[in-house]
């Protein structure tokens, strides 16, 4: 087996007004121009609920995809090895932040400091499953995508077991924002090594090359192309379709990683 | 797994603005920490790097000139000539990069958010959220700086464990063949979000650090960068020998009271080397400084080592401040550095010792020899992760 190669046994999907893979793949072709700015957060029941009301948008999110791809995948939530891809992590909490130091001699809340960091969902998730594996929170940019497959595809060469790839970005808040804009999304991935008599569409190779590949069948929105993390959509959804593809994880570049499905392993 | 060299390594931090300072400072014992900037307002002790940083090039594309970009910059400077080497080596598009921070250029990001508030919402001009605050802005900076750096690169940030963790990113991609060398390390600068966010929880101490003292009153916080070179073959000063992760799934700011965590990660590097406790000289503590810590960490310590001889435990916070996102990588530099000049830098700050702790922390340095030495570090979150360095093959 190539160390690059790995089988997706689950996935987990939420956007504002989409709570699963099935009501995303069901969205009309043509999807409405723009959507809410201030979502509702997913129901994220995998946190207990005193747990959960302290979190963010971007914690929910992704406790809640985590929690779809684990299901999915029959995996154990205990054993797992989670990697949390995010490019501005907790961005909203952060800018709370930002604003209570401008307030002289206010101290900072401690729950929002420590939701703060790029680790908070891992940490919460860890806690409520009871998982003591190992788990990393990643930034690469828009090369995001493609760098927590990489982390994850060397993991499972590792023979780490299982790991689950959960992606999450929140809208940037202004003023920083300064005008960029895109809606919130999560997605999640549980993968492990590849083996005999797997869904041959399930299985996945990760490659370096020129970004030429069509068109995907179905544009993603426009609320949600902007998002820098839009690459998990289009694997999610090359994925659920379940026909050999190839998808670009890092389309901003002219030649970038990709993720071979239907290589077999 | 297989053993990898450490081939070079650059450091700046309270110390000192270079490599040679900051270990002169290690080995004569002098603590690099020092009262905080007044407009923290705050009365706390920090590890503030004691000379101004210089502006950064301007061929840096769009990069902004933040002060962690300045930080990731003075250390990069210093590794010029091993990083040409790699280059020459392995094709820079083999080298890839791993960088652990917390803070990112939050710093900035601070300063931009109270000129936003005084100003109608208008950002400064030389502020982009993009390129200023985002935790992956410093890899640009390391790609273009190192040289050319074309191989996978990304930031990991769990809060205090993030430069530590890299090493475990670097060691997977090392045998996954994703890469033949991998420049990790941490750069994190002072801000006011961690230092006031820190003083919330009301752990900061008023006076410098004592990691493991009866004496000890709370953390101090720091800054700098530990950059590192890791390569599949080659000379070097120390081995990356194994890594261990685990998550404490207990708090999000609070260890596990009796180290459980802290244990399994210690335990896990062991036997992700195929080495045993009886194989490990030293242990360079996370050794924060407040009893939370000392006290979990040191019954840790104590069940990894149970039927082996004690371990002599190093704290160097005393020296550094606790520096975040850069304090892993800091104090794995300073057991390379132990190793390679067969000493145990003193704990400034730990004497007169806690002996309830029951552990043998150095409180004078020693001039011995480490075969092996786990490097520790915890984090908010319950992430933990212990790294095993040893000498040269």
């Amino acid at each position: 087996m190539s160390a690059l190669a790995f089988t997706v046994r689950g996935l987990g999907f939420w956007a504002p007004g989409y709570p699963d893979l099935a009501a995303w793949r069901a969205r009309p072709d043509a999807c409405p121009e723009g959507q809410a700015r201030e979502p509702a957060a997913p129901k994220a029941e995998l946190l207990p609920p005193m747990m959960r009301r302290r979190t963010s948008l971007l914690t929910r999110m992704a406790a809640e995809v985590a929690a779809q791809a684990l299901r999915d995948g029959s995996l154990d939530p205990t054993g797992a090895t989670f990697v949390y891809g995010s490019v501005y992590g907790e961005i909203r909490t952060t800018l709370d932040l930002l604003a209570a130091l401008l307030v002289a001699g206010e101290p900072l809340s401690p729950t929002k400091f420590h939701n703060s960091v790029h680790n908070t969902a891992a940490g919460y998730v860890s806690i409520a499953t009871g998982n003591r594996a190992g788990n990393a929170a990643l930034s690469a940019g828009r090369s995001t995508v493609a760098m927590g497959l990489l982390e994850c595809a060397a993991l499972v060469a590792a023979g780490e077991g299982d790991v689950v790839l959960v992606i999450a970005e929140e809208p940037l808040p202004e003023p920083l924002a300064a005008g960029r804009r895109w809606d919130p999304f999560a997605a999640a991935f549980a993968l492990s090594a590849s083996a005999p008599g797997d869904m041959p569409a399930r299985t996945c190779r990760l490659e370096h090359g020129a970004n030429d590949m069509p068109e995907a069948p179905r544009p993603i929105p426009p609320w949600l192309a902007d998002n820098p993390c839009a690459a998990a959509l289009t694997l999610v959804e090359a994925l659920a379709a379940g026909a050999p593809a190839r998808v670009a994880l890092e389309p901003h570049l002219a030649a970038g990683w990709q993720c071979a499905l239907g290589a077999g392993a | 797994m297989q053993p990898y060299p450490i081939t070079a390594m650059a450091l700046c931090n309270g110390m000192g603005d270079s490599t040679a300072a900051v270990l002169a400072a290690l080995r004569a014992g002098r603590s690099g920490l020092g009262p905080c900037p007044a407009e923290f307002e705050l009365d706390a002790v920090v590890g503030a790097i004691p000379s101004p940083l210089p502006a950064l090039p301007r061929l840096l594309g769009p990069v902004r000139d933040t002060r962690q970009a300045r930080i990731a910059a003075v250390a990069l400077a210093e590794l010029q000539a091993p990083l040409e080497r790699a280059r020459a080596r392995w094709g820079g598009d083999r080298v890839a990069i791993v960088l652990g921070t917390s803070t990112g250029g939050i710093e900035a990001s601070e300063t931009a958010y109270a000129h936003a508030e005084a100003h109608g919402g208008a950002l400064p001009p030389d502020y982009d959220v993009e390129h200023s605050h985002a935790l992956d802005a410093v890899l640009h900076l390391a790609r273009v700086l190192g040289g050319g750096l074309g191989g996978p690169a990304y930031v990991v940030s769990t809060a205090c464990s993030s430069s530590a963790k890299v090493f475990a990113s670097a060691q997977r991609l090392l045998a996954a063949d994703l890469c033949d060398a991998v420049l990790v390390g941490g750069v994190d600068s002072l801000c006011r979000l961690t230092v006031r966010g820190f003083a919330g929880l009301e752990v900061l101490s008023s006076k410098p650090c004592r990691p493991f003292s009866r004496e000890r009153a709370g953390i101090n916080i720091g800054e700098g960068a530990a950059l590192l070179l890791v390569e599949r073959t080659g000379e070097g000063p120390a081995r990356l020998l194994g890594v261990g992760e685990s998550s404490d799934a207990y708090h999000m700011t609070s260890p596990h009271p009796e180290g459980l965590g802290a244990r399994l990660a210690m335990e896990r590097a062991l036997h992700h080397a195929g080495l045993f406790a009886g194989d490990v000289d030293h242990v360079n503590a996370h050794g924060t400084g407040t009893k939370q810590n000392d006290s979990m960490e040191s019954a840790a310590i104590r069940a990894v080592f149970a039927g082996a001889a004690a371990p002599a435990v190093v704290a160097t916070k005393g020296y550094t401040g606790h520096m975040l996102g850069a304090a892993g990588a800091t104090e794995i530099a300073f057991v390379v550095d132990a190793i390679a000049g067969r000493y145990l830098p003193a704990s400034v700050g730990a004497d007169p010792l806690d002996d309830t702790l029951a552990v043998d922390v150095v409180t004078a340095r020693r001039d011995v020899p480490t075969r092996a030495a786990l490097s520790n570090s915890f984090a908010f979150g319950g992430s933990n992760c212990s790294v095993l360095v040893g000498g040269p093959a």
